[in-house]
C-alpha cells in the first residue's frame, strides 16, 4: 500500500487544525475590539455629545 | 503571605497577564514555527525510512508530539483547576479552561493521524484497542470540559465546575500511559523513554523531540492568545480594559 496519501493526509489534518487554532480566537478577538469600540464611541456621544448634531 | 502565592497573585492580575501575554505571544509562535520548520527538516527529508513501517513512520514526527501535548495539556487543565478551586486564583481558572481547546485539538489530531498511520501499518484505521479507546475517552473529557464550561451562564461557576469535571478525569491519564503494559494492546510499547535508553535511533529520535519542543511552544502561545482574549470578554466593563485599549482604539480610528 502506497504510504504517501496517508502521510500527505495527516500532515493536512495537522497544518489545518494549527491554522484554525491560531486563527479562530484571533477573529473572535478583532470582533471583541470592534463590538468595544462601538460602545466607547457611543458612550463618549453620550457623554460630550455629537458635535455634528449640535453645530 | 508566601511569596510564591504572592507572585502567583500579582502576575495573575489580568492587566498584568494580559500585557505580559501580549509580549511574550509573538516570540513564542515564532519560536514553535521556526522549532516546527526545523523538526520537519529532519523528520520529512534528513531522517531515513522505517525499515519495518516505510515512509509511514513520517506521520509519527505529529502524531506522537501530538499525542504527548494531549495528556500534557489535560494535566495543566486539571492543575490550574485545582489551584483555581482550593485558592480561588481567577487566572488559574481563565488558563484551565484557555487550554481546554487546545488539548481537544491536539487529541483529535492525535486520533486522526494515529488512524491514517494505522491504515497502511495495521490494515485498519481504527481498533478498540485499550491505547485507542482511553484516548478516545480523553476527547470526550475534553469535549464534556468544554461544553460543560459553555452551558453555565456565570463564568467564574462555570470555569470551577469544568475545572471539577477536569480533576475527576484525570482518572484517564494513567490508564492511556499505562495500557499498552497493562494489557495486550495492538498499539507498541513506547519508544521514547524519560528515563531510560530510548529503542529509536538518534537519526529519528530528535526531530521527534524538536517537534515535540514546536508543539509545547504552539501550546504556549495558543493559551497566551485564548486566555487573553477570555480576559478581555469577561472584563470589558472594567477599567483597566479601557485604560489598555481605548487609546490604541482611539488613535487607530479615522479623524
Amino acid at each position: 500500500m502506497n504510504p504517501w496519501p496517508f502521510v500527505i493526509a495527516s500532515y493536512a489534518v495537522f497544518f489545518t487544525s494549527l491554522a484554525l487554532d491560531a486563527l479562530l480566537p484571533w477573529l473572535r478577538r478583532r470582533r471583541t475590539l470592534v463590538q468595544l469600540e462601538g460602545r466607547w464611541r457611543r458612550e463618549q456621544t453620550r457623554t460630550h455629545g455629537n458635535r455634528e448634531d449640535t453645530r | 503571605m508566601n511569596p510564591l502565592v504572592k507572585w502567583f497573585h500579582r502576575f495573575g492580575s489580568p492587566p498584568t497577564f494580559y500585557r505580559w501575554a501580549g509580549q511574550a505571544l509573538p516570540w513564542l509562535r515564532g519560536a514553535a514555527l521556526l522549532a516546527g520548520a526545523v523538526g520537519l527538516y529532519f523528520g520529512l527529508i534528513v531522517a531515513p525510512a522505517d525499515y519495518l513501517q516505510g515512509e509511514s513512520v513520517r506521520i509519527l514526527y505529529i502524531h506522537v508530539p501530538s499525542a504527548w501535548m494531549s495528556l500534557f495539556i489535560y494535566l495543566f487543565v486539571a492543575a490550574n483547576a485545582f489551584i483555581a478551586l482550593v485558592w480561588r486564583i481567577r487566572i488559574s481558572e481563565v488558563l484551565s479552561m484557555a487550554a481546554a481547546p487546545v488539548g481537544a485539538m491536539f487529541t483529535a489530531v492525535t486520533l486522526a493521524t494515529g488512524s491514517l498511520w494505522g491504515r497502511p501499518t495495521w490494515g485498519t484505521y481504527w481498533q478498540w484497542d485499550a491505547r485507542l479507546t482511553s484516548e478516545l475517552v480523553l476527547l470526550f473529557l475534553y469535549l464534556g470540559v468544554i461544553a460543560l464550561f459553555h452551558a453555565i451562564e456565570d463564568r467564574r461557576r462555570a470555569a470551577r465546575a469544568a475545572g471539577l469535571l477536569a480533576l475527576v478525569g484525570v482518572v484517564n491519564l494513567p490508564v492511556i500511559h499505562y495500557s499498552v503494559r497493562w494489557w495486550s494492546t495492538l498499539h507498541q510499547g513506547e519508544s521514547v523513554k524519560l528515563f531510560g535508553e530510548s529503542s529509536m535511533h538518534a537519526s529519528m529520535l530528535w526531530p521527534l523531540l524538536v517537534m515535540a519542543l514546536a508543539t509545547k511552544l504552539w501550546f504556549f502561545a495558543s493559551l497566551a492568545s485564548r486566555a487573553r482574549l477570555a480576559l478581555l470578554e469577561a472584563d470589558s466593563d472594567k477599567a483597566w480594559v479601557r485604560d489598555t485599549l481605548q487609546p490604541r482604539v482611539t488613535e487607530a480610528a479615522p479623524a
